[in-house]
């Protein structure tokens, strides 16, 4: 009953008269029939490709005022039909049912739409994403090194500190066996072992001090000749041999600690690179009033692409084929600040497999 | 008297742990890497290998496997300790399913007992 009630009440014409009222059906009434028809299509159609689209890809990010608006322009569809129909007859209640939640709806809409606004200002372009996705990777990809960073720094202060754990242990037993003639040797080890915590101590002091632009250098003229040569018997290169060639006959005005740090970090990098091998040379030179110390070795190499990234900080050449090698990836970073700090150049020339030369250009 | 190999790419660990096993009169050898690890068990037929994991060419706990379950049968019985400063170094030998690994810095009184057990459950 209810519902027989409801339709009549809905379908009750009134005695308005229809669009067509003046019986004319010439060509303004076929265009303006065609063009309700278009408008109730696209009214119909364009909402159902924002559903479907919300429906399938379901975004993370103004969904409610995409379906609001979907609801918006059916509604608008659902009133350009009662147009269409007041052609022909005036349903009076429908007509007006149809104007209020029509009316309702766009309300709604215009004031979501106007308070979503300032958030959709705030979104960011393609553009905008790719940059920050690429900002995003680099942070990662720092963090990862940094994550490395400090396992190989805990790695590297265990391997001293083991020795003189130990070192300390055995002098202990030594006096206890009464025999106090194995402690001398034994602590004098373990003085070298100090020594060797302390640079890595200072490597990582370097660091920082060089990120935060306060590494310094205190120049001083020295027989350039004289110094490189004292630098180098004062490497310990192990199975290798360490061979100084030529000369320059020059004195230079550098921190004589600091480039002497830089020969140490490229010869013991061309010892620990170069497994198996027997020599690493040292070669000086002048070359149009400049200083020229060449680090020659004959081992792994470094693949072209990795030779400017290994003088960033926290990088090491890895070779799943050679195993791994100790350090902390700061030497060569380090270098390279200190060989800037004296207006001087450092680069590498190697092939993969064939052995690496390292070049320092020092100005006199 | 029994031979011990250590293998470890820090010269000093190796001249120090040398020094610690022949204390105890154990024979000693070393290597800096494992590239001459199977000839040098063959020449000197040592009743126990010490590895450190991290090596230059293989590591160590690739160079244990090899000996534990490689194709010569004669390694598959000689124990092995690996060693290592890395936390990880008893997960690792789990996953190589090498019985003994000790974490350095070690204690020297550990790490004789470790080689003991070694020798004696062999």
């Amino acid at each position: 009953m209810y519902m027989n009630n409801i339709l009549s009440w809905l379908l009750f014409v009134d005695e308005k008269p229809t669009n067509l009222y003046q019986g004319v059906m010439g060509t303004s009434f076929w265009i303006d029939l065609i063009a309700n028809l278009a408008i109730t299509v696209s009214y119909f159609l364009i909402p159902m490709g924002v559903m479907y689209w919300l429906y399938r890809k379901k975004p993370d990010t103004n969904k409610g005022v995409a379906w609001l608006f979907s609801i918006f322009l059916l509604v608008w569809g659902i009133h350009r039909v009662t147009h269409i129909i007041a052609f022909y007859f005036h349903f009076a209640y429908f007509e007006t049912v149809t104007d209020v939640i029509t009316g309702v709806v766009s309300v709604l809409t215009a004031v979501v739409v106007w308070r979503t606004l300032p958030r959709v200002f705030n979104l960011i372009g393609p553009h905008e994403v790719e940059l920050k996705n690429r900002l995003i990777a680099e942070l990662q990809e720092d963090e990862r090194r940094k994550d490395e960073f400090i396992s190989m720094a805990s790695h590297e202060l265990k391997t001293p500190i083991t020795s003189l754990k130990m070192l300390i242990q055995l002098s202990f037993n030594s006096l206890s066996e009464n025999s106090p003639e194995k402690v001398g040797p034994l602590l004098l080890k373990a003085d070298v072992q100090l020594v060797r915590l302390t640079r890595l101590i200072n490597d990582m002091l370097d660091i920082s001090k060089s990120k935060a632009g306060k590494l310094e250098i205190t120049k001083e003229t020295v027989n350039f000749d004289e110094f490189i040569r004292e630098v180098v018997q004062g490497i310990d290169g192990g199975d290798h041999q360490l061979v100084l060639v030529g000369k320059t006959d020059k004195k230079i005005a550098i921190d004589q600690g600091r480039i002497a740090q830089v020969v140490q970090n490229l010869v013991n990098n061309a010892v620990k690179y170069s497994p198996g091998e027997k020599e690493v040379k040292i070669i000086v030179r002048t070359v149009t009033g400049r200083v020229l110390i060449i680090v020659k070795d004959q081992g792994i190499g470094i693949p072209e692409k990795l030779k400017r990234q290994i003088f960033r900080p926290f990088y090491r050449i890895e070779d799943q084929s050679k195993g791994s090698f100790s350090g902390l990836g700061l030497g060569l970073y380090i270098s390279a600040q200190i060989v800037k700090l004296h207006q001087g150049k450092i680069w590498v020339e190697s092939k993969k497999g064939q052995g690496s030369e390292f070049y320092v250009v020092l100005p006199l | 008297m029994k031979k011990v190999l250590v293998v470890d790419d820090d010269k000093t660990i190796l001249e120090v742990v040398g020094i610690l096993l022949q204390m105890e009169g154990f024979m000693v050898f070393t290597l800096q890497d494992g590239e001459k690890l199977f000839e040098t068990i063959d020449e000197e037929e040592p009743d126990l290998v010490v590895l450190d994991i991290w090596l230059p060419g293989i590591n160590g706990d690739v160079l244990a496997e090899q000996m534990r379950y490689g194709k010569d049968e004669k390694y598959h019985n000689i124990p092995i300790i690996l060693m290592s400063a890395s936390s990880e170094s008893v997960k690792i030998a789990r996953q190589s399913k090498i019985q003994y690994s000790i974490e350095k810095p070690f204690d020297i009184n550990d790490f004789m007992a470790l080689v003991n057990r070694a020798l004696s459950l062999n």
